[in-house]
This record gives structure tokens, C-alpha cells and sequence, in this order.
């Protein structure tokens, strides 16, 4: 926001976002969900941050003289994979391809999903049946097998991840949008603001736009844990990032040939994709408890 | 209700329609030479011509476009480059499998989810609520085809209660259903947790509502109240979202064929994938959409028996 804010037109959201974050932070300090839920994500941005420093071996370096060696095992604490690879050192470099991948996907999702809501909740007509049929058909669409389809097109590759699942959140961001701005643009605000002479676009970036946002930031937490775990289908099917980059889908792909004498191979990285969704789910979770005004009064009241 | 449901199916066209238009403009205008992507940058320039020509790729796209949706209307999915057959022929072959996979997770879901969710929601704030509270959050976030290798392992392999994979013998009932039991169970279980879940809240929902404090204030038992009253009301949103997530059980029927090797739509699309049969990919892509708006015609007329409300008029 500008320096402007203070005396521009509209003061309403701006007073709202002030209640808005002082919920937040009350609903951090009370609900245990939310700020477990932001421990791990933050943990997990972190390992994937600091990955170059965190894993103690190289996560492509194979080594054929230690093969499939159990976990606790001298310096290998998680144990290696059936090229003698250390496993806990790909899992912390793999936690970079599924953070980017979730975090950049949902990204392409609200992107696209916000522009379109935002023109047919806001011109309605011709436009906004158009916008909404297509986005009805492609909701048709399961998730994973559009993602497929389109790296099926585009090609196994991070980019093209993350524009396919990108793709496929987008049409539920659109709707989210569209809902919230039907209600934004009949409020008093909105009114007074086209009153005064903003033009459309203004309206839409300076006032719908903010606030539709705390309808979508739920979605969006709750949105990275589903595109973590597309990702890992995808790479687990082999069509996510190529190998030998390590991601967790394809680290658990690699132990499936191995699942009797060595299962560690694929129940660990498949215990922290779990660990990682669950975070965000939990985050999200709390943010809905946050957001939500009638339950931060029911909150405020006990 | 004959009528609505004649009106529901021609409805249903013009949104199959788009979903085939949908379908065709990913794999046709998406950047890239498919041929090229199939045969590799290097091949001679006569065999990219030979099979442009073969798959109709040398007809301007509106023309191609008309073939596909003409080829639809005739129960035509196209020629796949890959299988030996047309590719209706492989869905037909198929499908069976797929339906019968996830149509048994979702009678799982369904039949073990919905009282869980009661229960839960009668008993609120019980060691019960929190312990399945608590396993179905955490549940929500494993991934599919990480179950599904956990449950190989300890069930077929350690315990050797399952058989490892296929999908057993046709035709034999008994075995059939020892093969599909690990598999659907995996899917599932998926499934109890989502339906708990939201059948937890939608009751307490309905549980709030003025007719039950009503119903309650005539004196009727509690059992009357919650399964007559609440159950009744509670339940028709609950359907309506598994309706919506019929997607994901389809994606997750795709990795537990993979998985357990078992005939399937999801084989069929992802060996189109890996060998590059765009048609293929773009038949089977077509038939899961279907499947989920003809489940979501289901449900629709399904509210039919549920809520009497509903009319069809």
C-alpha cells in the first residue's frame, strides 16, 4: 500500500484489515493447530533454505559399497537407497523441489484465478458467463489427471510441475474470487468509492481485491499441502522432475523395488511428505478459525 | 421424475461438449511438436510427415477438431499409436476394472464414514471425536500411493494375507474380490476420513438448527431426533461433496492401479504418457471427465429419495 492510504477514499478495509490482524495474531496465540501448523511449515522452509548446509552428504553421489544400508548406520542416519545414496540428504534436498513446486504452483493458481474471478465477479454479464462456463467444464477435470495430461504435453521438467498443477487450482481460485467480490461490490464502500469517481480497475485493485483476500488465504494454505502431494504423485509416476534430482515422490518410487528387504527407502519420505501436508493443513485450518468472524466471537466471548 | 431426469441428460451435453473441446485444445495447442516430442528432434523428415499424415496431424485444426467430436458421437475415441486396438475398444476393455475399483472405495467411504461422523458428532468433544478427529487429519495428509506401498508391505508382504498385485481371475468372483480388497481399502480409507469428517460438522450443523430444538421440545427420544431429523438433513451436503470429490478418488485410483498393477483407466493414461500416444492420453483424459459428471448426475438424482423438498419440475 501507498503512502496515501490514510486519506484516500475508503478508509472501511483499512480499519478492517487492523481488526483483521489483531484476530490473526489473537487466534496464533490461543489456537495450538494454527501455530503447530506454522512450526512445521516454517521448519520445512527452513531445511528447504538451508539445504546446502543441513545434508551431511552429496544427494547424488552413489556409492555401490554401501547399498541399502539400514537407518542409524555409521553416518547415515536415515540410511541409503539402492545406489548407496544418503537417504536423509535427499529428502532435505528433495524438501526444495516439493516446497518451490507447492508454494510457486498455488502462486500460478491465485494468479490466474484471481484475474479471472475478478472480471466476472466485477463486469457480471456476458463476460462473467463466459469466464464461469469454462471454469464449470474444467472443474470436470480430476485434478492429477489434468496435471498429467498437461505434462504430458509439456514434458516431465519443475517449470512445467508447477504450470500443471498451477492449471488445475486455477479454476477453484476463480470461483473463491468471484464469490467473494459478488459480496464486495454491493457494500457501502464500493459504492461510495465509484460515488466518488474511481474508475473500475482502481476499485477493483484498491478495494475488491484486498478484500477478497482473507477468503483466499485459507484456500491457499490449504491449496500448497494438495499441490505437495500432486507432486509427489507425479514424480512418483515418473513424470514430476526428472532424476537423479532428488524429490520425495521419486525417493519413495525408488524404494518400491525394495519394499521387503529394505522399506525404510519408502516409508520415510513418505512419513515427511505427511509431516509437510499436515503442517499446511493445520495452518490453514487455524487461519479458517481466524478468519472466520463468528467463531472469533464465539472465541473472544469464552 | 422421468422427465427431470431425460431434462438432467440433455443438459448434460453441451457441458460433455466443452469438456471434449477442453480436452482436445490441451493436447492440440499446447506448445510443441507432438511427432517431434514422439519420434525425437533427429528423425528423418519422410517419418514425421508419415505420421502426421497417419494421425490426421496434417489437417488444419478446425478440421481435425470436427473429426474428434464427429468420432465422439460414434462412440470413436481415435486411434491410439501405441495399443493395438482403437482406443474405445481399450476403455471398454478396461473400464470395468477402474468402476469397480473406485466404486468400492466409495461404498468403503461411505458405509463406514457417514455413521463415524454421526457418532463423532453425537459424542462431540468424546475421547471417540478426538481419537478420530485426530487419525483422520493426520490420514488427509499421507499420500496415496505412500499408503498404498505401506499396505503391500505389511499386508501382502509381511502378513501375506493379499495377493501382491493383479487383479485376479475373471468371471471368478472369489477372486476378484481378493485382489480388489487391498486396493479398495487403500482408496478407502482415504475415503472414511473425508465423509467422517464432513458428516462431523454437517450434523452439528443441523444439530443447531430451530426444527430440532422443535423436535426436541415434543418430547421425542434423542435416537429419533438425531436419525429422523438430523441424519436425514445432514447427510444430502455430505453427498453432494463426495460428489465433488469423486476427482480425487479417480486420481487416486490411478496410482493404486499403478501400483498394484491392475488394469485400469489409470494404466491405460499413464502408459499414454510415457509412450507419448497423445491420442490415447486425450481418449482416457475425455472418459474421466465423463465419469465425473455422469457420478455428479448420480448424486443429483440421487437427492430424489433423500429429500423429498426436491422436486423435479
Amino acid at each position: 500500500m501507498t503512502e496515501r492510504h490514510g486519506n484516500d477514499y475508503g478508509t472501511a478495509p483499512e480499519a478492517d484489515q487492523n481488526r483483521f490482524m489483531k484476530g490473526v495474531i489473537y487466534i496464533f496465540r490461543r489456537s495450538r493447530v494454527a501455530s503447530v501448523g506454522l512450526f512445521i511449515v516454517l521448519i520445512m522452509v527452513l531445511v528447504a533454505l538451508l539445504a546446502p548446509y543441513l545434508a551431511p552428504h552429496d544427494p547424488v553421489a552413489v556409492d555401490l559399497s554401501i547399498r541399502r544400508i539400514p537407518p542409524g548406520s555409521e553416518g547415515h542416519l536415515l540410511g541409503t537407497d539402492h545406489m548407496g545414496r544418503d537417504l536423509l540428504s535427499r529428502i532435505i534436498w528433495g524438501s526444495r523441489v516439493s516446497l518451490q513446486v507447492g508454494i510457486v504452483a498455488v502462486g500460478i493458481g491465485i494468479f490466474a484465478g484471481t484475474t479471472l474471478g475478478l472480471i466476472a465477479g466485477f463486469y457480471r454479464g456476458t463476460v462473467e458467463a463466459a469466464i464461469m462456463r469454462v471454469i464449470d467444464i474444467m472443474i470436470c477435470f480430476p485434478t492429477l489427471l489434468l496435471a498429467l495430461a498437461i505434462i504430458a504435453v509439456l514434458g516431465p521438467h519443475m517449470t512445467n510441475t508447477m504450470i500443471a498443477v498451477g492449471v488445475t487450482f486455477t479454476p477453484r481460485f476463480a470461483r473463491i474470487v468471484r464469490a467473494s467480490v459478488l459480496s464486495i461490490r454491493e457494500s457501502e464502500y464500493v459504492e461510495s468509492a465509484r460515488a466518488v469517481g474511481m474508475n473500475n480497475l482502481r476499485i477493483l485493485t484498491r478495494h475488491v481485491f484486498p478484500n477478497a483476500l482473507s477468503g483466499m488465504i485459507v484456500f491457499a494454505t490449504l491449496s500448497v499441502g494438495s499441490a505437495i502431494l500432486i507432486e509427489a504423485s507425479l514424480s512418483f509416476l515418473g513424470l514430476g522432475v526428472p532424476p537423479p534430482a532428488p524429490t520425495w515422490g521419486n525417493i519413495v518410487a525408488d524404494g518400491r523395488r525394495f519394499l521387503l528387504p529394505s522399506p525404510w527407502i519408502s516409508i520415510t519420505p513418505g512419513l515427511v511428505i505427511m509431516f509437510t501436508v499436515l503442517g499446511f493443513n493445520f495452518f490453514g485450518d487455524g487461519l479458517r478459525d481466524a478468519l472466520d468472524p463468528r467463531l472469533r466471537g464465539e472465541r473472544q466471548a469464552q | 421424475m422421468a422427465a427431470y431426469l431425460g431434462r438432467r441428460l440433455i443438459y448434460i451435453i453441451p457441458t460433455a461438449l466443452g469438456v471434449a473441446t477442453i480436452v482436445f485444445f490441451i493436447i492440440h495447442l499446447i506448445p510443441g511438436d507432438p511427432v517431434l516430442a514422439m519420434l525425437g528432434d533427429d528423425a528423418p523428415t519422410e517419418a514425421v510427415e508419415d505420421v502426421r499424415r497417419a494421425l490426421g496431424l496434417d489437417q488444419p485444426l478446425s478440421t481435425q477438431y470436427l473429426q474428434f467430436i464427429g468420432g465422439l458421437f460414434r462412440g470413436d475415441l481415435g486411434v491410439s499409436i501405441t495399443a493395438p486396438r482403437p482406443i474405445a475398444s481399450e476403455v471398454r476393455r478396461v473400464l470395468p476394472y477402474t468402476i469397480e475399483l473406485a466404486g468400492t472405495a466409495m461404498l468403503i467411504g461411505l458405509t463406514l464414514g457417514l455413521p463415524l461422523g454421526i457418532t463423532q458428532a453425537v459424542k462431540r468433544a468424546s475421547g471417540l471425536d478426538f481419537v478420530a478427529s485426530v487419525i483422520s487429519v493426520i490420514w488427509y495428509a499421507a499420500p496415496i500411493f505412500w499408503v498404498a506401498l505401506l499396505g503391500m508391505y505389511f499386508f501382502s508382504l509381511r502378513l501375506g494375507w493379499f495377493p501382491l498385485t493383479g487383479a485376479g481371475e475373471r468371471g471368478n468372483i472369489t477372486s476378484t474380490l481378493y485382489y480388489l480388497a487391498l486396493p479398495a481399502i487403500t482408496l478407502g480409507l482415504r475415503r472414511i476420513a473425508l465423509v467422517a469428517r464432513m458428516m462431523r460438522s454437517s450434523v452439528l450443523d443441523v444439530l443447531g438448527q430451530d426444527y430440532i430444538r422443535t423436535a426436541r421440545s415434543k418430547g421425542l427420544s434423542e435416537r429419533i431426533v438425531v436419525y429422523r431429523h438430523a441424519v436425514k438433513n445432514a447427510v444430502i451436503p455430505v453427498i453432494t461433496a463426495s460428489g465433488m470429490e469423486f476427482g480425487t478418488l479417480l486420481g487416486g485410483a490411478v496410482i493404486t492401479e499403478i501400483i498394484f498393477v491392475r488394469p485400469g483407466m489409470g494404466r491405460l493414461i499413464v502408459q499414454g504418457i510415457l509412450g507419448r500416444d497423445y491420442p490415447m492420453v486425450q481418449g482416457t483424459l475425455l472418459i474421466f471427465a465423463l465419469i465425473f459428471l455422469f457420478v455428479n448426475l448420480l448424486v443429483d438424482v440421487s437427492y430424489a429419495g433423500i429429500d423429498p423438498r426436491i422436486r423435479y419440475d
